[in-house]
């Protein structure tokens, strides 16, 4: 367990542990050591003792024998020799049996044991000269009186004289081996403890080489892992960083960030800092909702991966001209475990806007052609030529649309005049889609229509009421971009398409006035005839438009209110069929006219007077009074129509004033002719200039 | 929708100028314009926009407009760095606004602001842009919408 707890460092804990223990024994070695050191110095100095012992033993037997006489000094020299005795006694018996004896400074001292050979014997021999010795020093104690004294000192002398020396050599040499013996210790002392030290020196080399190497080499490893991860971090092509448990983001973080980011620093920000100037509100709040689940541990984060709310987020990195470079990042959680608990949350983000935009574009492209589609099956029918001059037409007519709305224009008068003069242009505009049989266009200008209708119902107009209106009108230039890019392709697949810019060419409009009248009658219950003739003359284009304008103009409305339905025609004794006689043809002064005529119910006066009454702009008794003179001209009154209710075919009442305004921008005239029940005629003089000038 | 986000703009530049000493400011009929040239008066101010719509909106008024929109605030500094100084506040009314009621969704960037024609403004030239011309006294600015909004 402790071992494990220790980890790598358990070879560095045994090394120290080895050294301290090292230690610790020389130090008990050199305790134990110096304590018997100290014992042998006591023996040492006891072993002298006995030699001083030896002689003065010697000195109190003369001074025994030399104060005889001296009574009082021969008794110092007894009680002298008698402790003298009893102290070298004890001493020897000491060594020999390591027993106690007297220190010098008068306490008791245990002798350990001699047990060195060369003591022993020394012991052993002085033991045996101290016998006798010491017998003969004991009678000559044990005296009572100085004649006994007489008797036994000589042969004590005599003893003492020729023992001495070997006694004094005897405990000389029991010193010398006692020195010897504590010499040798100290020898044994001094190598113990060089042992020890040399010990230790090799242990801490050892420690040092071998965890130097190691420190080293795991800082090296160290470092090499923090360079790799440096490496990894600069040169990984994604956003990486953790968030911690607060969702600040941790010290490192690859360097693509900056880049993606627009930002320098990123150490400790808070998520939804970095987040904040490239994504709305509302995904920053998401995203911190979502990051928030990933530490709850009690939930599986396989089953909220699908919650994500950045797994494709659209993000914008403001520019330097206040606007905004889109991008599309992919941020992708992942938790980070310590002890089974989510400490951090790695967040990988990678710029997914090259997928994303293929993706839009492919989806775009697939929404574009199948629009293209819907168009391609309209036009396929039309004449690629009368196409491209409808399209031509188009665009110049919305120039002039946007150029109405551009014209300023303040007060509700001059805001409603605009109105106006548009709703007549997009009302020609329809009725030319309605002739070439583009009903897309149709509707798209009828839905136009619709909004102008409302805002001519309006009291008073401001210019943003104009917006709806350009709104709509803006998605129809667009479909007619669409179409014309869709006629350009076609145009290019087939050399037949191409054509004539310079003039018409003659009238090729013919089948679509046919097809008019068809549409229009057919989606009226009405049955209709149109008979063209005289449509053989080259004109200048301009010239041509306007023709073209009048003629669908006329049909349309000869369709709409000249002929009746079958049932009326057959209770009038007319032909089921109404017709519709068309003409163009040069006169003799040279200019042009153009007349349309139907056998239909003829101009209904009462109905204009009507829907004069109706308009209010005029009193009752006035209009009253007017005679069909009067009430003629008002047919070409802007938004003037006696149709009862709105259809694509009548009823906008914008038809006939911009026939009137085209006709007198040619300097031409129009004439009305009218039998009630019978028929009507509408012919459009146009002079002669015209024509010459296509001739010159 | 689209309306609604013009309206947002046109409406914070009308409130504007109502909230000087001469209240009478009137819209013209908005028209459109191709986005070939970046189109604009003496002085601009503009937000970029990102989000359901992207693109760029901006404020556009001649100097004599914005001399005279100065005086009535009281300003008697009639400089060019105050001309600045006021179609960037125009501005910053534009992003505040649009931040108050599209914030959600949308990204709106801190206003910049232009003298003169520059040729440093990159519009999407496949998009066209919506002109909202602005009468007060007896000038016009106008607001200029470029948003693709297909």
């Amino acid at each position: 367990m402790l071992i494990n707890f220790f980890g790598k460092y358990k070879s560095i804990v045994v090394s120290i542990a080895l050294f301290l223990l090292l230690d610790a024994s020389v130090l008990i070695m050199n305790f134990y050591i110096s304590f018997e050191i100290s014992e042998d110095a006591s023996g040492i100095n006891l072993a002298g003792r006995q030699r001083m012992l030896s002689q003065r033993m010697v000195k109190s037997l003369v001074n025994i024998n030399y104060y005889l006489n001296d009574a009082e000094k021969q008794q110092q020299a007894l009680d002298e020799l008698k402790s003298t005795v009893g102290l070298f006694d004890l001493t020897l018996k000491a060594f020999s049996n390591g027993t106690a004896t007297i220190a010098g400074d008068g306490t008791d001292i245990t002798l350990p044991r001699v047990d060195d050979a060369e003591g022993r014997e020394a012991i052993s021999q002085a033991e045996a000269i101290w016998v006798d010795y010491k017998y003969q020093l004991d009678s000559v104690l044990a005296v009572k009186t100085p004649e006994e004294l007489v008797s036994v000192l000589p042969a004590a002398l005599q003893y003492a004289e020729s023992n001495n020396l070997e006694l004094l050599f005897l405990m000389n040499a029991l010193t010398g081996a006692l020195e010897n013996v504590a010499s040798s210790k100290a020898t044994l002392l001094r190598l113990i403890q060089t042992i020890g030290i040399l010990l230790a020196i090799v242990n801490f080399f050892i420690i040092m080489f071998h965890f130097l190497k190691q420190l080293r080499e795991s800082d090296e490893k160290l470092e090499s892992a923090r360079q790799e991860t440096v490496e990894i971090l600069d040169t990984v092509n994604e956003g990486l960083f953790l968030l911690d448990e607060n969702l600040n983001i941790g010290s490192q973080y690859s360097k693509k960030m900056s880049s993606m980011f627009g930002l320098n620093e990123f150490s400790g920000l808070s998520f939804s800092q970095v987040l904040e100037k490239t994504v709305t509100a509302k995904d920053v709040e998401t995203a911190q909702r979502f990051i928030r689940l990933l530490y709850r541990d009690d939930i599986n984060s396989e089953l909220i991966v699908d919650l994500n709310p950045l797994r494709e987020i659209q993000v914008n990195i403001s520019g330097d001209d206040a606007a905004y470079v889109e991008k599309y990042f992919s941020f992708n959680f992942t938790r980070v475990y310590q002890d089974n608990k989510v400490k951090d949350i790695l967040v990988t983000v990678k710029d997914i806007s090259k997928e994303v935009t293929l993706t839009k574009e492919l989806e775009y492209s697939r929404q574009q052609s199948q629009k293209q589609m819907e168009v391609l099956t309209e036009i396929l029918h039309i004449n690629p030529q009368t196409m491209k001059i409808f399209l031509d037409n188009s665009f110049k007519s919305y120039d002039r649309v946007n150029e109405l709305l551009k014209k300023p224009a303040k007060s509700n008068a001059s805001l409603k005049d605009k109105l106006n003069q548009i709703a007549r242009e997009i009302h020609s505009f329809k009725g030319e889609a309605t002739t070439v049989g583009l009903s897309g266009f149709e509707s798209l200008a009828h839905e136009l229509e619709d909004s102008i209708a409302k805002l001519k119902d309006s009291r008073e107009l401001t210019g943003d009421d104009f917006l709806p209106l350009v709104v709509e009108f803006e998605s129809l230039i667009r479909h007619t971009e669409l179409t014309r890019s869709l006629v350009n392709k076609l145009t290019a697949f087939s050399s037949e398409l191409s054509f004539n810019d310079t003039a018409t060419g003659g009238y090729r409009e013919h089948d679509q006035w046919h097809a008019l009248v068809k549409t229009v009658s057919e989606r009226m219950g009405k049955k209709v005839d149109l008979v063209v003739s005289g449509f053989d003359i080259d004109l200048p284009r301009e010239v041509a438009k306007v023709v073209n304008d009048v003629v669908i103009q006329c049909i349309r409305n000869a369709v709409v209110h000249g002929i009746e339905d079958p049932q009326t025609r057959l209770a009038e004794d007319k032909l089921e069929r109404g017709y519709i006689d068309l003409s163009l043809k040069k006169l003799v002064d040279g200019s042009l006219e153009l007349s349309v005529k139907d056998d239909g119910q003829g101009i209904d006066y009462e109905a204009i007077r009507s829907k004069a009454l109706a308009m209010g702009r005029w009193s009752a008794v006035e209009v009253n009074s007017w005679d069909y003179k009067k009430l003629l001209p008002l047919i070409f009154h802007p938004g003037f129509s006696t149709a009862g209710s709105v259809t694509s075919d009548a009823g906008r009442g914008v038809g006939m004033d911009v026939i009137k305004e085209k006709v007198k921008s040619l300097q031409g005239k129009i004439k009305v002719g009218s039998r009630r029940g019978v028929n009507t005629k509408i012919s459009v003089v146009l002079p002669q200039s015209l024509t010459e000038n296509l001739a010159a | 929708m689209f309306e609604g986000v013009v309206k947002i703009f046109v409406d914070s530049v009308v409130n504007y100028f109502q909230s000087t000493s001469d209240k009478n400011v009137k819209l013209g009929s908005p028209y459109l314009i191709e986005n070939t040239d970046f189109t604009s008066f003496d002085f601009t101010g503009m937000i970029g926009i990102s989000g359901p719509y992207r693109g760029m909106v901006y404020f556009t008024a001649p100097k004599v407009l914005l001399t005279h929109l100065l005086l009535s605030l009281g300003e008697k500094e009639t400089s060019k760095e105050n001309m600045l100084d006021l179609v960037g506040e125009v501005a910053n009314t534009l992003s505040g606004n649009a931040r108050a009621e599209l914030g959600q969704d949308f990204m709106i960037s801190v206003p910049i602001m232009i003298e003169g024609s520059t040729s440093n403004i990159h519009l999407p030239t496949a998009l066209r842009s919506y002109v909202i011309p602005i009468y007060w006294k007896a000038y016009s600015a106008a607001v200029v919408v470029c948003l693709d909004n297909t």
